[in-house]
């Protein structure tokens, strides 16, 4: 090749440096963000452990905070935390198992409005029924109590919210439909030749069920189970509001008194407190490594296999009304004492004369809960936004490309993961505080924007990575070959057709900044304040009335961006990139081949 | 001139040499076949040339220009090499009708909205899919995606043509229309193409030239008819089609005008074929035997080959497998009761000739129609 011409080599030369000089840039500043986001807050809360005044004031550094932890009152709420988490995740398990059993393998009727029904109390914000649960369930003037008394005569309430039953209870209720979630999708794509095998080797259905059915769930069931222990082990609310008024306390609820309810806020030792429970959980993320091979969660991929349905007969009515009395205690009741208690006077007194709409006007009078929800809405649609933005790109770098430094991001995108929002928030509090030159977010509503952003980054990260996980290599390198540059290339091809993914990614952690409570109530600055803080000054101060109309204009929102969410997740489930769907199934065509071409780490292929 | 240059290339994955120092060249307007079986490298080198992989070493020239020089750092983005490349899977977008999908490679070129929908309305009509630009790609049957993807590689008049496989999604039948298909657009065209399968047969219609690899490296490069009669080693020969393969070792070799002769002597039976020049006396031979070129016949006389030069054997004919239009026999021939194995032969035969099973036969072949190489 003689005739090759010194000009375009010189041109494709420079073309490459630029390209190259953009891509490690780029990258660099996809790191440094991570850093910040998460790696930061994080080594910050080791300083704040060692520092002896709070966040912002000069102070020293000693042990204090360690030695103020090893007391015998942690200790207890150590075992609070643990044995709580231990029994509401077993109870929840049981309960699920056999939700998720009723609906994906029996012959009850209306299964798939059941399917709905059931993971419904999965999207209502538990600070929301916490409220309704502290109104239905209190020993004097719960609405469950008054008809107990009423019906017996007894003088005794049947039930009270405020104890160690109280709060698993609340626990389970978000708990059960999220194990439903796990559990049902495993149980319907199990590959019925499997059970099948197992009938005409000789079991029975009961063996079957027993030996090869529950066999075949068993690392889900225990990846489930672990999960929803470790969400139990950083949650707030249900301590918090049924916990904590009786001296039940848990790591969580203990980090929020040490800094806002003694006289002298102890941040030393709350900070201390926050590593302790890292700690905690690094153990049991650890430890589910350990059990699932590297895995976080195991997941049972399948075609859509259509089944086997157990055949009921006269119970399959029983099994109807048990997901309907489900979701009757779950959600009915709740939102019933919500706008119930919306318009009575006083929270209790149920009586004609006391109908008023006042709680309406007042709340609609107030400025303070209309700065809160335009702050939730701005920080809810403009943090979704960003993690999602952030999530696909790191997703991209994770699945599609063999950079060297994607572990690292892989690592610092998970963190989170682990982090409790209440220890994220202390984190952050940290963070601002020592925030290098004149950039200053506390006291700003961006304080609680990077938090949430944080927060909602493990997830987006996920979704998006699933998602691009399913397209085919070729789609990409087939856009990149025909002329467009990457991030044309990322725009047209992959976010095209990750859209759906990318929306209903949106939704959800829309909701988990809607519902956010615990790292909000540390980070929120006033005129900066959100829902839920807002809930819950309410709620301490005694406002049932008020409480329950926020809480009822929250619930819309939530159902609203259900809604759609189930209208995205249905189109998505329809959409072509998607393998096996019925609508494919149906059409006398091939879809066509754009199932996962290779291993999304590539190799030797010829 | 706008051809193909790939100079000493070699790909790595960890400890693995898919690709290992691999030099072709294809002129302007030809179309060469990568032909291996999965896993030899051939698509490896086809994505490197197409940008989709990094080389480790070696060059590429794309149309006069240094694609790729892993030893001056050279390498140019996938998108400005200036390439129509077809996918095994089409990578026709799901989310865009069948126009966008063609339109693209002109969107991101930035042409007027005129002058897209001009050329992409051309290109369409050359693939006979004109009355489906507005459907969506997913409602599109495998032979329409097919060619909606080749009228997507070849709408922004490419230099090169690259080709990965792209009938081996298709059933027989339509196979075997595209491949003739492509061929005469390909010539009409007068694009140059790098083309990529393991189908021998596929190969064989299309090319202008062969490249046969395995494990990385490739063993021979030719017309068709030389890789098919001529196979420059074993793994080649064993490629294309299922041939007796039989051990000998040369005995006398006679130079002719293009070529030699050879005496071969192999376990219970020897005779004269052809065999490359360099061949000597003493080296250790495989004699490629094509199935079809034999002749079969009960009796001796029948047999024989008029004086010309060849092989004979005598044996048993054992079993009968009927294709249809070919009868195949597996005889059973040479070291009988010598202690070694039997040598089995096999034959494909027209379907007129019959041979009952047990017979005694006698197999003859021309020495021309042999090939002798070495291991």
């Amino acid at each position: 090749m003689s005739s090759i011409t010194v000009g375009t080599r010189v041109e494709t030369a420079r073309g490459l440096a630029s390209g190259r000089l953009a891509r490690n840039v780029a990258l660099g500043a996809l790191v440094a963000l991570l850093l910040f986001l998460t790696a930061y807050p994080l080594a910050m809360l080791v300083y704040g452990s060692l520092h002896t005044t709070p966040p912002g004031e000069a102070g020293t550094f000693n042990l204090d905070g360690y030695r103020a932890m090893l007391t015998r009152t942690n200790a207890v709420v150590l075992l609070n935390t643990i044995g709580l988490s231990l029994v509401k995740t077993g109870l929840a398990m049981v309960l699920a198992l056999f939700l998720a059993w009723i609906v994906a393998r029996t012959d009850t009727p209306y299964r798939e409005t059941l399917e709905v029904l059931v993971t419904l109390p999965f999207y209502i914000p538990p600070i929301l029924t916490a409220m309704a649960w502290g109104m239905l369930a209190t020993p004097k003037g719960g609405v469950i109590n008054l008809a107990w008394t009423g019906l017996t005569g007894s003088r005794e309430p049947l039930v009270n919210i405020y104890s160690y039953g109280g709060v698993v209870w609340h626990m389970m209720q978000y708990s059960t439909p999220f194990l439903f979630l796990l559990m049902v999708g495993a149980f319907k794509s199990m590959d019925p030749a499997l059970e099948e095998s197992s009938r005409t080797s000789g079991a029975t259905a009961f063996t079957t069920f027993r030996r090869v059915t529950l066999g075949l769930m068993l690392p889900v069931t225990t990846s489930a189970f672990l999960l929803s222990f470790i969400r139990g082990v950083e949650s707030f609310e249900s301590a918090l509001i049924f916990g904590s008024p009786v001296g039940i306390e848990v790591i969580t609820t203990e980090i929020y008194h040490l800094i806002h309810h003694t006289n002298r806020p102890d941040y030393q030792q709350a900070t201390a407190l926050a590593l302790g429970i890292m700690v905690l959980m690094f153990l049991l993320v650890a430890w589910q490594w350990r059990l699932l091979g590297g895995r976080s969660f195991f997941t049972v991929t399948g075609k859509g296999y259509t089944p086997r349905v157990a055949r009921l007969g006269r119970w399959r009515w029983a099994t109807f009304a048990f997901c309907v009395l489900f979701f009757v205690v779950t959600v009915v009741l709740p939102v019933g004492q919500l706008i119930v208690s919306s318009f009575f006077k006083f929270f209790g007194f149920y009586r004609w004369s006391m109908v008023t709409t006042d709680h309406y006007f007042t709340v609609w009078n107030n400025r303070l809960v209309w700065r809160a929800l335009a702050n939730t809405l701005l920080l809810g649609v403009l943090g979704a936004t960003a993690t999602m933005m952030l999530g696909g790109l790191i997703a991209y770098v994770l699945v599609r490309t063999r950079f060297g430094i994607r572990r690292a991001l892989e690592v610092l995108a998970w963190l989170p993961w682990m982090m409790p929002g209440m220890v994220l928030g202390i984190g952050f509090l940290w963070a601002y505080a020592l925030m290098p030159g004149p950039v200053q977010l506390y006291g700003t509503l961006w304080a609680l924007g990077v938090a949430y952003v944080t927060l909602g980054t493990p997830l987006a990260v996920r979704t998006m990575a699933g998602a691009f996980a399913q397209l085919a290599h070729d789609l990409e390198e087939c856009s990149r070959v025909h002329g467009a540059p990457w991030w044309t290339t990322f725009r047209r091809i992959l976010l095209a057709l990750a859209w759906p993914a990318f929306a209903v990614g949106w939704i959800l952690i829309f909701f988990i900044i809607l519902r956010e409570l615990s790292a909000s109530i540390l980070l929120y600055s006033v005129g900066n304040e959100v829902l839920s803080v807002v809930i819950m000054r309410l709620w301490t101060e005694g406002k049932a009335g008020q409480v329950s109309v926020i809480a009822l204009v929250m619930l819309a929102l939530v159902f609203l961006f259900r809604f759609a969410e189930q209208r995205f997740t249905r189109r998505g489930t329809s959409s072509p990139f998607r393998r096996s769907s019925p609508a494919d199934a149906g059409s006398s065509l091939p879809p066509p081949r754009i199932a996962r071409a290779k291993p999304a780490l590539g190799g030797p292929e010829c | 001139m706008p051809g193909v240059t790939v100079d000493g290339v070699s790909k790595h994955f960890g400890a693995v040499r898919a690709v290992d120092r691999v030099s072709l060249d294809v002129a302007d307007g030809r179309l060469l076949t990568l032909l291996g079986p999965s896993g030899c490298g051939k698509t490896t080198t086809l994505r490197m040339i197409a940008g989709l992989e990094h080389n480790d070493a070696g060059r590429i020239v794309i149309a006069d220009r240094v694609v790729s020089d892993a030893a001056a750092g050279v390498f140019v983005a996938p998108e400005r090499r200036e390439i129509g490349m077809v996918f095994q899977s089409y990578a026709i977008w799901p989310h865009m009708t069948v126009f966008a999908n063609v339109a693209y490679p002109l969107e991101v070129r930035r042409l007027t909205r005129t002058a897209v929908i001009e050329r992409v309305g051309e290109v369409l009509r050359l693939m006979q899919m004109e009355h489906l630009a507005t459907r969506q790609a997913t409602m599109l049957s495998g032979g329409q995606q097919q060619r909606v993807a080749i009228a997507r590689a070849l709408v922004f008049q490419p230099r090169v043509l690259l080709m990965d496989e792209p009938l081996s999604n298709l059933d027989a039948q339509l196979r075997e229309q595209m491949r003739l298909e492509i061929r005469a657009l390909q010539q009409r065209l007068g694009i140059t193409t790098v083309y990529v399968t393991h189908d021998q047969e596929e190969a064989m219609v299309l090319s202008d030239e062969i490249a046969v690899m395995h494990e990385g490296r490739v063993l021979q490069r030719a017309d068709p008819q030389t890789v098919y009669a001529r196979p420059a080693s074993r793994t080649v020969a064993a490629f294309f089609g299922a041939p007796n393969l039989l051990a000998a070792k040369v005995r006398e070799v006679r130079r002719e005008g293009d070529g030699a002769l050879a005496r071969v002597d192999g376990e219970g039976w020897e005779g004269w074929g052809a065999a490359p020049d360099d061949v000597c006396e003493g080296d250790a031979v495989t004699v490629v035997v094509r199935p079809e070129i034999i002749r079969i016949a009960t009796d001796a006389a029948g047999a024989g080959n008029g004086g010309r030069p060849g092989i004979a054997w005598r044996g048993v004919a054992r079993q009968r497998i009927f294709r249809g239009a070919r009868n195949l026999y597996t005889v059973e021939t040479g070291a009988h009761g010598g202690g070694l194995a039997a040598l089995r032969v096999t034959v494909d035969a027209p379907p007129d000739q019959t041979v009952a099973l047990g017979s005694a036969v006698t197999l003859t072949v021309d020495a021309a129609q042999t090939w002798a190489v070495r291991d």
